[in-house]
């Protein structure tokens, strides 16, 4: 049987479309939302023209000014992210405290904003900016956070689609399990940019989808839900062996018990079909871990992104998931607060741990009227959280190419 | 600590088209840099690099998944297909158990490149999205897991130049760890446009085929290709009776802490992965016969990565055969680590050092036994691979004869 390291979460540190802690977490349990005009993506009078970008952040506040000065934005993002999660685990990371300290960033797309205007000038004018190029490789962030903080542990970046957050994550579990490390920070980042807007939007993914009607909005789980609204951000979680945290006295958000995957069959570049395949590894491999439907008080943080497609598999998957507990157990998704992106599992991530320490859940504030054909129980705007608060938070991801990821975190 | 095997190999790459023709062209002493034709390189600096010939997608692939799929998405398929029958797993692995884990950089960004051209100059009003699925360089896993039926956990690294040295690594892990059977690890890279005008901003290409600590030697030689292995416990090989090329016993990985590009001037990072990978092998540095260096050919790279094999190795540094493929097949970022960690698999299996094939006058300020001409015959215990990465990012594996 696979080794079981007990890895916890003391530290959390957001840049989100509803801002950074402690108003993120206050917002998305209200169900409020980031969405607004989309901005520099040349989005033209008619819908899709909302985006959900990040707000008040000021990367000044958190990462020094030499040092920022040649960080591209999603860098920043993260850098300032990881700062902040050092706070709040009162990480001291002084005297040599970060030589053995890593970082497992995740993020689908990376610095695409930069890697699309060096494409331009290389049309236009032939010759790339030596300036930006070094910032375009996919872990200039991780780079950069390790610089900024003095990180010499592993350094590892992720790319796994819509679960780039997750799979960053579930790899750095991996790491303390394996005993890379004892401390991880993890999480990930992604930003909006022109090029993905284009292509989003052509290929019709985006609420209102392929100006079929509808208003544009996004509403995971939604009868009318009609694509997804893109978003950007970042969340980085301290991770770090149970015993390790013990011995500094940190204070503990939750158990990350660890997590599960099943390949459902699915084309390489689409969401698979409702009802692809019956979650039976998912369900073998949490048992493993120690969870099992109905034997407590959960709750799920679906990837559900408002597309038709995704939110029916998600629908159908986790009520098979969770049967026979599928109509008491809370299911909840981020996505109609901050849009959808590559590593908006990062803030699942953090929100699953938020809602173990604090008993609320993410509302699905959007939410008028629940796909009749989804069978579970939705934590509607006005849902009431549990009096005993939750013992699991399940993270639950499919990206498209059909890798479905389940991260377990559990009361500790 | 679970004994992990290589019971498979496959690669494309600039050199050759398969793992057996790979091992030979290296004792050959053949290099495969040359002008390059995949994307026009007027008016750069550098106009040469190590291209895979034939890009051509397995004739097995689903007409509709041939259209769209990447350069690299087709090399890394074509070195899965072939590590996969060389492991010949049969039933013995069941689907769910096995795993993928492949490192790249740039993906799909060949045919994303082509696509925002058309749109910039006006040849075409939308996006070809059909070309640009497979732009993300996580593409790759998911085309091999769902063509080859690789059902267990599905991971894609992107650390730079380290990125499937670490998928090794990462592979190894899962392993031991119980996750999965056996993993299916590697990584891929096309040449493109983009990283080729951006190493050639930053005086990093040379002019004639790169020469890894070569006195004179001026830059780094872009290369693309895949590699792919296919690892499993020695347990399991054995039971099943399959034949192990070599062991993965280790892997070591670090963060300068530095700066984006440049290497920490006395090779701190290296020296501290270099270290972990020792220290997790339990190994001593005498205990290592070959190191197959990073040795980019780049006055600065080479330099410290010799400085750190000198201060992790001590007067064992003289006694060790270092040399750098580079020379052969380029610089193929993303792939890098898993070609050279092909390479090296060859070397302990076969018993011989490759060489590097364009050094001509060995620098002595490096300190090293450097191997050149056409390799040496040795029977090789333990070795290296080196791989570092932009972010500053240090990864070494330690490899063994099965």
């Amino acid at each position: 049987m696979p080794e079981r390291a007990s890895v916890v979460v003391t530290g959390i540190g957001v840049v989100s479309p509803l801002g950074s802690m402690p108003a993120f977490w206050e917002r998305l349990t209200r169900g409020a939302d980031g969405l607004g005009p989309l901005e520099g993506c040349d989005a033209g009078p008619a819908p899709p023209r909302l985006g959900a970008h990040v707000r008040e952040w000021d990367p000044r506040a958190h990462v020094p000014a030499a040092l920022l000065r040649r960080m591209d934005r999603l860098s920043r993002m993260i850098v300032s992210a990881c700062r902040m999660a050092v706070a709040d685990a009162a990480l001291d990371l002084a005297g040599g405290g970060a030589a053995e300290i890593g970082i497992v960033v995740g993020t689908a797309y990376g610095n695409v904003s930069e890697s699309e205007q060096i494409i331009r000038g290389l049309v236009t004018k032939g010759r790339a900016n030596p300036l930006t190029f070094p910032n375009t490789v996919l872990n200039a962030h991780a780079g950069y956070a390790a610089m900024d903080l003095g990180l010499k542990g592993p350094n590892l970046t992720v790319a796994r689609g819509e679960a780039s957050g997750e799979g960053a994550v579930a790899l750095a579990h991996d790491m303390i399990a394996a005993g890379q490390a004892d401390v991880l920070l993890t999480g990930g980042g992604d930003e909006i940019a022109p090029i993905l807007f284009h292509v989003f939007k052509d290929l019709g993914l985006l609420s209102p989808a392929g100006g079929r009607g509808g208003r544009e909005w996004s509403s995971p789980f939604d009868r009318d839900r009609n694509g997804f609204v893109m978003g950007e951000g970042a969340a980085i979680l301290v991770l770090e062996r149970r015993e390790h945290a013990r011995v500094r006295g940190a204070r503990v958000y939750a158990e990350l018990a660890g997590y599960a995957t099943q390949s459902v069959p699915a084309s390489p570049h689409d969401w698979p079909a409702p009802g692809a395949a019956a979650p039976d590894e998912l369900v073998r491999q949490l048992a493993a871990l120690g969870w099992h439907a109905g034997r407590g008080t959960d709750l799920v943080i679906s990837g559900a992104n408002s597309t038709p497609r995704l939110d029916a598999f998600e629908a159908a998957h986790l009520a098979a998931l969770l049967a026979p507990a599928a109509g008491r157990t809370l299911v909840t998704s981020i996505k109609g607060s901050v849009g959808e992106f590559g590593a908006a599992g990062a803030l699942a991530a953090a929100a699953g741990a938020l809602a173990i320490h604090t008993g609320e859940p993410p509302r699905l504030g959007a939410l008028r009227a629940p796909d009749p054909t989804c069978d579970l129980r939705l934590a509607t705007p006005d849902c009431i959280a549990p009096a005993g608060g939750f013992d699991h938070a399940l993270v639950s991801i499919t990206p498209r190419g059909g890798g479905c990821l389940t991260l377990l975190l559990r009361c500790p | 600590m679970t004994r992990v095997v290589v019971t498979g190999v496959g690669t494309v790459n600039p050199l050759a088209r398969s793992a057996p023709a790979f091992a030979e062209a290296l004792r050959a002493g053949s290099c495969a840099i040359a002008p390059l034709t995949v994307f026009d390189t007027t008016g750069f600096r550098s106009r040469i690099g190590a291209e895979v010939p034939d890009a051509t997608p397995p004739a097995t692939l689903p007409g509709p998944l041939r259209r769209r799929i990447s350069r690299a998405d087709v090399f890394a398929l074509r070195a899965a297909i072939e590590a996969l029958a060389d492991a010949d797993l049969g039933r013995t692995v069941a689907p769910e158990r096995l795993g993928i884990v492949l490192g790249g950089t740039t993906g799909g960004m060949l045919r994303a490149e082509a696509c925002l051209r058309e749109r910039m100059t006006g040849a075409r009003r939308r996006y070809r999205h059909s070309a640009l699925v497979a732009t993300p360089v996580s593409a790759s896993a998911d085309l091999l897991a769902t063509v080859l039926g690789l059902a267990g956990p599905r991971l894609t690294l992107s650390t730079a130049c380290s990125s499937s040295a670490n998928a090794l690594g990462v592979a190894l892990d899962w392993i031991r760890l119980g996750y999965a059977d056996a993993v299916v690890a590697g990584g891929t890279e096309s040449l493109c446009a983009t990283v080729f005008a951006g190493f050639n901003s930053l005086h990093a290409l040379s002019r004639t085929p790169c020469r890894p600590f070569d006195r004179r030697r001026d830059g780094l030689s872009l290369g693309e290709g895949a590699a792919i292995v296919v690892l499993e416990s020695a347990e399991r090989a054995a039971r099943r009776g399959a034949r192990s090329h070599a062991e993965v016993r280790a892997y070591g990985t670090s963060a300068d802490a530095h700066h984006l590009t440049a290497p920490h001037p006395d090779g701190a990072g290296a020296v501290l992965a270099m270290r972990r990978a020792l220290a997790q092998a339990r190994l001593e540095p005498e205990d290592v016969d070959y190191i197959n260096a990073h040795g980019t050919g780049t006055p600065l790279n080479d330099a410290v990565e010799s400085v750190a094999i000198t201060a992790v190795f001590g007067a064992a540094a003289r006694r060790l055969a270092v040399s750098s493929t580079k020379a052969a097949v380029g610089h193929t970022l993303g792939a890098a680590g898993a070609i050279e960690a092909v390479a090296t698999i060859v070397a302990l299996r076969d018993g011989f050092v490759p060489s590097t094939v364009t050094l001509e006058e060995p620098d002595e300020a490096c300190g090293l036994d450097l191997v050149r001409g056409q390799g040496r015959p040795a029977r090789l215990r333990w070795a290296l691979s080196n791989s570092y990465g932009f972010g500053g990012n240090n990864t070494t594996l330690v490899l063994g004869r099965a």
